[in-house]
């Protein structure tokens, strides 16, 4: 019974952080059982999943010929729903341009307080830092796990500590940059399955490029202690000031209304 | 006409209250009740039993309940209200403002920091407590700053605050003045042992000033909310304000709950231009406790057919002005962007082009409607839009669909993003719906007065 408890105590502990740390537009209310608005509407089959197996999913969606551009594995189903087999997620093969590793106006590690930041990253790990320890470094420079900032620039972050999912995301493509590799925000679906149950979220991570492919690189750490499907829908070019409504504009046609996990097949 | 720092109705982050008076208490909304006060009256506390105790904050007493009490109990005593007496004149001794209050006068107001205090004894056990400012506030960070205050000041009073959670965010207006209320749930772990309260508070804007009350007692929610909409409804101040010829406020809601209000105005200046305040305050709740705010004001002058001059165009996050950029054409023929964008120095420039303020667009689809050839075609323009992208000027296109008793539909799609509107004869909004995801926005217009015709 302890251990049940237990369990669920830290599904639910898990279920908050990893709501805190998902995409934060527009939360909204609830005491315990708080229901995010970053949350995204899901049904899952009361039987016939197989943990650890990825499924299929429905997405219903505002614009299907957007999201299938946005996800070409998608495949058209109904007039606003698009099918998708999770276990076929890939990285993007794009390589990397010029863009992905100068400072811009929202992943500004030119400001002095990424300066900073990065200097100090230098002095902890040396001038060339794996992607694991970027990504924990970025972690930890963001102390305050909390909703409430909403896309912030990177100076913003790293002066403030605190933030998201969007700020975890920028801050690491940020000091990522800084240490000399190519770096990009990633926007979109996080499938997180946890307590025999899926939970989706809008959530944002980065991608980081080792020399030979993109990495996934998420700062928040939700992918440990539960298993998560990335679904990218964006992959942020507009960096510039207009960059937050760039996003707006491409997630609304994109971001899921509500998703359909499917029955996994049995092995 | 061109904007100088006096027109900017911007308030600096925080005003302290003086930590000497401030009592706080609220009331849950029915969805949130049940799982609210079971998790406010849950966890480890040195519970009560009996009669109903009674604590005091600022000298007052004031009904708390126990945890041990019951769910019953205080569901009883949340929803107990009583009748306001007739309004009788609240006059500040200078003449600075004037209110009709629904309650007894307990203490005249008294200019502490800038700030007008009084209590009024609006029926209740303990009184309601009203700050009259005499200038507009930040509806939505000041509100919770605000709250932060009282609710510091309230746990050296009442002992530790060992929970809370926010119970209700209103948005609305009374008599062409808008106001946002927040009200919390919170338990204290004092030398009285564990007692659960509730905080109620209403911030809004009239004129020139502004005005904030609390209550600190279980219950009276709609006692509270009747008060406080007379004393707004009924301020007036001495230094005026010019009047607007047109004036409307939209309430903000998602997912049907309401988090924000807008306000805009319009009005003539000495000059023969028209000068349009567009303000909006948004409060999200974040999770239970927490609470995230927007305050944005934009004012913008055009002539009279609705061309833009100028334009001004602030935000406040979280209490904290993060963009600060004006518009304003230069003398080699472009547009200027200058000023703060996201909390960074910003300037650009914008090819020249001539510019319709929101004045004129909505001067440009009363036109368009009105022409019966054209009523259900496509009406297009370009804006200077700050919140998009400050550095160039965003496409905005009308698609009109039917006309029906409601009004006019239309498709508004704001440089990429879509949204389903109904528009009033005159061009405005009645109300709006934007789709994100299984994110639903709208914005639904609660009072206009005047017409878009300047006078």
């Amino acid at each position: 019974m302890t251990c049940v408890n237990n369990r669920l105590r830290s599904a639910r502990l898990m279920r908050w952080l990893i709501g805190v740390l998902c995409l934060a537009w527009l939360p909204a209310s609830e005491a315990e059982d708080f229901t995010y608005l970053h949350e995204i509407p899901i049904r899952t089959p009361a039987e016939g999943l197989v943990p650890g197996v990825p499924p299929k999913i429905i997405l219903e969606v505002s614009d299907p010929a957007a999201t299938i551009a946005a996800i070409p594995h998608a495949k058209r189903q109904g007039e606003t729903t698009l099918l998708l087999d999770l276990a076929d997620l890939s990285e993007a093969t794009d390589p990397p341009t010029d863009a992905h590793r100068l400072p811009s106006f929202f992943v500004d590690y030119d400001e002095p307080d990424v300066v900073a930041l990065s200097q100090r990253l230098t002095n902890e790990l040396g001038a060339e830092p794996s992607i694991e320890q970027l990504t924990n470094f970025a972690s930890a420079a963001i102390p305050q796990k909390m909703l409430g900032r909403g896309w912030d620039l990177a100076s913003r972050v790293a002066a403030h500590g605190e933030g998201d999912c969007t700020e975890h995301a920028v801050l690491l493509a940020a000091v990522a940059r800084a240490a000399g590799r190519s770096a990009r925000v990633v926007v979109g679906t996080a499938f997180v399955e946890l307590d025999d149950r899926f939970h989706a979220y809008g959530h944002a991570w980065t991608e980081i490029h080792d020399g030979q492919s993109w990495q996934r690189a998420d700062a928040t750490r939700i992918d440990q202690g539960s298993v998560v499907y990335y679904l990218p829908q964006l992959r942020l070019t507009n960096e510039g000031p207009g960059y937050r409504f760039a996003l707006t504009v491409a997630l609304q046609k994109t971001l899921p209304k509500s998703v359909e996990i499917l029955a996994t097949d049995p092995p | 006409m061109r904007y100088s720092s006096a027109d900017l109705m911007v308030t600096p982050f925080l005003r302290l209250l003086s930590a000497t008076r401030a009592a706080v208490t609220g009331h849950p909304r029915r969805v949130l009740l049940a799982t609210l006060v079971a998790l406010i009256m849950a966890g480890p506390s040195k519970a009560q039993t009996g009669n109903k105790p009674e604590g005091s904050i600022a000298g007052e007493t004031s009904t708390s309940v126990p945890p041990a009490s019951g769910l019953e109990w205080l569901e009883k005593t949340m929803a107990r209200e009583v009748e306001l007496i007739q309004p009788r004149p609240l006059v500040e001794q200078k003449g600075t403002f004037r209110s009709l209050v629904p309650a007894k006068i307990l203490a005249p107001p008294v200019l502490t920091e800038g700030v007008y205090y009084t209590q009024l004894d609006i029926g209740t056990t303990v009184p309601m407590e009203c700050y009259f400012y005499t200038e507009p506030l930040d509806m939505a960070g000041d509100l919770v700053a605000l709250a932060e205050v009282v609710l510091g000041h309230l746990e050296k009073q009442a002992g530790e605050i060992v929970m809370r959670g926010v119970e209700k965010i209103e948005a609305g207006a009374v008599d062409g003045s808008p106001f946002l209320g927040l009200s919390w749930m919170y338990r204290t772990l004092g030398d009285n042992g564990p007692l659960v309260w509730q905080l109620k508070q209403r911030l809004g804007r009239r004129g020139a000033g502004s005005v904030y009350c609390i209550h600190n007692e279980v219950g009276y929610s709609a006692t509270f909310a009747r008060a406080f909409e007379q004393i707004l409804g009924s301020v007036q101040w001495s230094a005026s304000s010019p009047l607007p010829f047109y004036s409307e406020i939209a309430v903000v809601e998602i997912r049907g709950t309401p988090c924000g209000i807008a306000h805009n105005t319009y009005t003539v200046d000495e000059e023969g231009d028209v000068r349009g305040d567009q303000i909006q305050s948004l409060l999200l709740q974040v999770d239970a406790r927490t609470l995230s705010t927007s305050d944005s004001y934009d004012v913008e002058f055009s002539d009279p057919e609705g061309q833009l001059i100028n334009e001004l165009s602030i935000d406040a996050k979280q209490g904290e002005i993060s963009t600060n950029l004006s518009l304003a054409p230069s003398e080699e023929g472009f547009w200027d962007v200058s000023g703060i964008l996201q909390g960074k120095d910003f300037s650009a420039q914008i090819d020249a082009q001539p510019l319709l303020s929101s004045y004129g667009q909505a001067l440009a689809m009363r036109d368009f409607m009105a022409d019966p050839e054209t009523q259900r075609g496509q009406l297009s323009f370009r804006s200077w839009m700050p919140g998009t992208d400050p550095t160039v000027i965003s496409p905005i296109t009308v698609d009109f669909g039917e006309k029906t008793a409601e009004g006019f539909h239309a498709k508004l799609d704001v440089a990429g993003v879509v949204m389903e509107t109904i528009l009033d004869s005159q061009g405005s909004a009645i109300s709006a719906k934007v789709d994100l995801g299984a994110i639903s926005m709208t914005l639904r217009r609660i009072h206009v007065e005047g017409t878009l015709l300047t006078p």
